[in-house]
């Protein structure tokens, strides 16, 4: 245990000025608010008054959401379309219980080429809210350790903290085995039964090597007369199957297992 | 590292030597709550508090209680304590409304003037006084001179200077700046904080902040107690 030693950069904020002379300072120059700031209803003489209403309470907590699991799950899934890949795999890691800072690191993992303002910290605590995940570790407040000297003195020593985990809940075990990436392709492809052509010709490019860039796709479909009316670019193909498993993003789009299994049935429809 | 117990109550004849080292002791406190105040929480600052050993007897029971939280927020961090550390400095010292009674706003001159606004009298008489002890703010500092981080640092460095004098020999200057000290408490950091800490206490939600709230409290209050009975038998 060190002495503390907050004292010199504390003082960083106050510096010494040997130079100064306090008779000789004038008065720095007032600076007047401009009529705008000041507001049209301002009395001339009144200072500015930006910030003057009634005394607040403490803003009240948003009401619980009292609906099922299982309900505010699906609506995050929902929700957080984009994000849909990155909750399936935070749900998948947790299955066994993980440390915090082992689920943020999967999640940078999982968002490596896929930046999102979101990082494993505000995902997780989502799925927290909305039932599929939960802390284990946690459940009671650590005390600190009161260490009583032999002169009579007496410390607060914080204590070590029992790890906080993240462990999937039965709720989001639920959801991540009923989670069909499969069905839910066949569901958009039935959707959109009349771009099936179109679905089969990005899969097709994402199935090259290197896989295909947005502009590459972009490029061959943006005269496609299916495409016209109603307009659509690629991107809305590129991410209805990236949603649903059929591509991944890791600096190009490229293709996945179950994507070229798809492209193999819409080839063979097409061809019959 | 070791947070530094109250000062006792100077009722029995301290030494220059003993006088010299509450002094420096109040220092370390005065920057420790200062920092507090400044800015939010950084890594390097938590991992410090997560190694202090925080008085859990110091005769009172505002900086008790205060330590106590601090140590207990301290026993219950996790991977985003800085994250909940910085929100919850956002929540208590600026807030989400414009009625200017929506956070703990760390101005003097919001607490002392009439429609609580910002850079008012309070702002000149402290920076006047700043100026008569030869300090000015750092160019780095984008705040004003009410702050309570640049009072408390103000205090901080006059408790340093005393101690310096003391440790030299020189009695007449340690007293001068006592005398400055108390002077200001009285007249502005006393006079004002409480009024502070109690909407900390509202609009705080982390133990951290909390026990900010009351050891800010504890140890002004048990600091001018010290001051005046330091000087009035001076």
């Amino acid at each position: 245990m060190n002495e503390l030693s907050h004292a010199t950069d504390a003082a960083d904020d106050l510096v010494l000025d040997e130079e100064f002379d306090p008779l000789a300072a004038a008065d720095p120059e007032p600076v007047e608010p401009s009529a705008a700031e000041a507001g049209a209803d301002a009395e001339e003489g009144d200072a500015f008054l930006p910030y003057v209403g009634s005394p607040d309470e403490a803003p009240a907590a948003p009401a619980p959401d009292e609906r099922p699991a299982a309900e505010r799950i699906a609506d995050l899934f929902d929700r957080m379309r984009p994000r849909r890949q990155v909750f399936l795999g935070i749900l998948r890691f947790c299955q066994t219980p993980q440390r915090i800072a082992d689920v943020d690191a999967e999640v940078e993992r999982l968002q490596e080429h896929d930046y999102s303002v979101y990082n494993g910290a505000n995902l997780c605590g989502q799925l927290e809210r909305a039932g599929a995940l939960e802390r284990t570790g946690s459940d009671e407040v650590s005390e600190p350790q009161l260490v009583e000297e032999d002169d009579g003195s007496a410390y607060w020593v914080p204590t070590e903290h029992v790890p906080e985990q993240w462990q999937i809940t039965e709720a989001g075990q639920a959801y991540l085995d009923a989670d069909a990436p499969e069905d839910r392709l066949r569901a958009k492809l039935a959707e959109d039964a009349a771009y099936e052509r179109i679905y089969l010709k990005v899969l097709t490019m994402c199935a090259a090597e290197g896989g295909a860039t947005a502009k590459a796709m972009d490029d061959a479909l943006i005269n496609d007369e299916l495409l016209q009316k109603p307009r659509l670019y690629a991107a809305y193909f590129f991410n209805n199957l990236a949603e649903c498993g059929a591509l991944v993003w890791d600096g190009a789009w490229r293709i996945t297992d179950l994507g070229r299994a798809c492209a193999d049935e819409l080839a063979a429809r097409a061809e019959a | 590292m070791e947070q530094t117990a109250t000062e006792p109550a100077a009722d029995e004849a301290l030494s220059a030597e003993d006088l010299a080292l509450i002094a420096r002791q109040r220092a370390a406190t005065y920057a420790f709550i200062a920092r507090l105040y400044r800015v939010e929480v950084d890594q390097d600052l938590l991992d410090s508090l997560a190694a202090t050993r925080y008085p859990a007897r110091t005769g009172n029971d505002d900086v008790d209680h205060g330590y106590y939280l601090i140590a207990r927020f301290m026993s219950n961090t996790w991977a985003d304590t800085l994250t909940d550390l910085a929100v919850d400095y956002v929540r208590a010292f600026i807030g989400h409304g414009n009625n200017a009674y929506s956070a703990a706003y760390p101005y003097e001159s919001v607490y002392t003037s009439e429609k609580r606004l910002m850079m008012q009298d309070a702002r000149d008489e402290v920076l006047a006084i700043y100026r008569s002890c030869h300090l000015d703010k750092s160019a780095s500092w984008k705040e004003n001179e009410d702050h309570i981080a640049v009072e408390l640092e103000f205090m901080q460095i006059m408790c340093e200077r005393a101690a310096a004098a003391l440790e030299t020999g020189d009695e007449d200057a340690a007293m001068t700046a006592f005398k400055t000290q108390r002077n200001f408490l009285d007249d502005h950091l006393y006079a004002w904080a409480g009024m502070m800490t109690a909407d900390l206490k509202k609009f705080a939600r982390t133990d951290l902040y909390q026990g900010l709230a009351y050891l800010t409290d504890g140890f002004l209050k048990t600091d001018h107690e010290f001051l005046a009975d330091l000087l009035d038998e001076a």
